[in-house]
C-alpha cells in the first residue's frame, strides 16, 4: 500500500484483522467488579499465572486491543 | 449500586491491564468504578454539570458520581479522534464514537479528583515537538531531531552524518481491506531520504544511536522503575517492539540524576504516569520519548517493581 509514495508507507507492517471482539479466551466480564472473571475458577482472571498482558500498542494489533487511536 | 466511588476508571472492556490493578482495589476494599466506552449505551445516563454529578443505571449495574467522594480518576481513553478505520463508512457509527469520546472528555467537570492522567495534560504530553523541547530544558542528552516534510531542507542539520532515523510525527496506524498497517522506526541512508518524497506530511528525521541499550523508565507518581530492553544483552538496532518475545527484559539500576530528570519531566508535563524511551550508550543517557498512556502490565513479569500496587497506592492517594 503506497497511495501517496510518502516515505512512511513504504515501510508499512500489515496484520490480518481480527474480525473477533478482541476478549480473553475463557472468560466472562462481570461489570459489578469491572474484570474478567476465569470461567474455570469463577475468580479474577488476572489471579491466573499465565494469563495474557498487553505489550506496547502496536504489538497488541493482533487482539484488536488498540486503545490509543481510539 | 456503586454509590458515590472513590475512585473511577475511564476506559474499555479491553483494556485488561486495568484488571491488574482492579484486583488490588478490590482487594483493598476500595470503592471504585470502572465505565466502558462499550458499556456505555446499556445506561441510562445523565450529567449534572452544575452539580457536578454522573448517575447512570441498569439492569446489572447502577451509579452515582459525585465530586466530595471521588478522589482519583484514571483515564485510559484517547484524547481526541484519530479515525483510524477507513473502511468505514457508516455516519451512524462514527457519530455515537464521536459523541460518546466527548462524553467521556466531559468528566473534567471533576477538577478536583487526581486525574491520571488528566486529558489536557496527555494532550499535550503526547505531542513529540514539545516532550522533546520540555526534556531538552531539563537537561536532557537529545539525540539531534528535526520534523520536516522536505526532502533537501533538513540535510543541512546532519552535514555529516549519513544514515538517519526516519519515523510518524503522531502514531500512524490505520485499518483498510480487512489489515491493519503500522509504521515503524527505521534508519535510512541520506541519500535515499534525500531522493524520497516527504511533501504530504512532516516526519520526525534523527540523529541514530548505535550500539544504543534500550530503556523503558515507568514514572508512577514520585518513583521510577527501570528496564533494559536488549536482545539477549546485545543492543538492538531500530524499534526494539518489533522483537516482541525475543528481546530480553532486566531490571535496570538508572543513576539517580536521570532517575530524577524522568519524575521531573513527567510532573513538568502535568502527568501523575509517564512510559518514557531512554536510550543509553556508555554512559551517555539520550531522551526518545515519553508517552502518558504508555503499557506497563508486560513489565510486571520480568522485575520485582509491583506495578500493579503502585499504580492502586497511586489512585489511592
Amino acid at each position: 500500500m503506497n497511495n501517496l509514495n510518502h516515505i512512511l508507507f513504504q515501510n508499512l507492517k500489515s496484520f490480518n484483522l481480527n474480525p473477533k471482539e478482541p476478549k480473553p479466551s475463557n472468560a466472562f466480564y462481570d461489570i459489578s467488579k469491572g474484570a474478567w472473571i476465569s470461567i474455570k475458577t469463577n475468580d479474577f482472571l488476572a489471579k491466573l499465572p499465565d494469563v495474557e498482558r498487553p505489550s506496547t500498542k502496536k504489538n497488541d494489533v493482533e487482539t484488536g486491543e488498540d486503545l490509543k487511536s481510539e | 449500586m456503586i454509590n458515590e466511588p472513590e475512585i473511577l476508571i475511564l476506559t474499555s472492556k479491553y483494556d485488561t491491564s486495568c484488571d491488574f490493578v482492579i484486583l488490588k482495589l478490590f482487594d483493598k476494599k476500595i470503592k471504585y468504578l470502572r465505565l466502558n466506552k462499550e458499556d456505555y449505551q446499556k445506561f441510562d445516563l445523565t450529567l449534572d454539570p452544575v452539580s457536578c454529578v454522573i448517575e447512570g443505571y441498569s439492569e446489572k449495574l447502577s451509579f452515582k458520581i459525585t465530586q466530595d467522594s471521588l478522589r482519583s480518576i484514571w483515564y485510559r481513553r484517547p484524547t481526541f479522534l484519530r479515525e483510524i478505520d477507513l473502511n468505514q463508512k457508516d455516519v451512524s457509527i462514527y457519530f455515537k464514537k464521536h459523541q460518546w469520546m466527548t462524553f467521556t472528555r466531559s468528566f473534567i467537570i471533576f477538577e478536583k479528583s487526581k486525574w491520571i492522567n488528566h486529558p489536557l495534560a496527555t494532550f499535550s504530553a503526547e505531542n513529540k515537538p514539545y516532550q522533546i523541547k520540555v526534556a531538552s530544558e531539563l537537561g536532557f542528552d537529545i539525540p539531534k531531531t528535526i520534523i520536516s516534510n522536505s526532502s533537501s531542507s533538513f540535510q543541512k542539520y546532519f552535514k555529516d552524518i549519513d544514515d538517519l532515523v526516519v519515523k510518524s510525527l503522531d502514531v500512524f496506524h490505520f485499518r483498510a481491506k480487512e489489515k491493519e498497517y503500522f509504521a515503524y522506526t527505521k534508519i535510512y541512508n541520506k541519500e535515499y531520504i534525500t531522493n524520497s518524497i516527504l511533501s504530504p506530511a512532516p516526519v520526525i528525521i534523527q540523529e541514530p544511536l548505535l550500539n544504543k541499550i534500550d530503556l523503558r523508565v515507568t514514572v508512577i507518581g514520585n518513583d521510577a522503575f527501570t528496564i533494559s530492553i536488549s536482545d539477549k544483552g546485545k543492543p538492538i538496532k531500530g524499534d526494539w517492539r518489533l522483537l516482541k518475545d525475543k528481546a530480553v527484559y532486566e531490571e535496570y539500576n538508572l543513576p539517580l540524576n536521570i532517575k530524577e530528570k524522568c519524575i521531573k519531566l513527567t510532573k513538568k508535563l502535568g502527568l501523575h504516569y509517564g512510559a518514557i524511551d531512554l536510550a543509553v550508550i556508555e554512559n551517555t543517557y539520550y531522551f526518545l520519548e515519553i508517552n502518558p498512556t504508555g503499557e506497563w502490565a508486560w513489565i510486571d513479569p520480568h522485575t520485582n517493581f509491583r506495578l500493579d500496587e503502585k499504580i492502586a497506592d497511586l489512585l489511592i492517594g
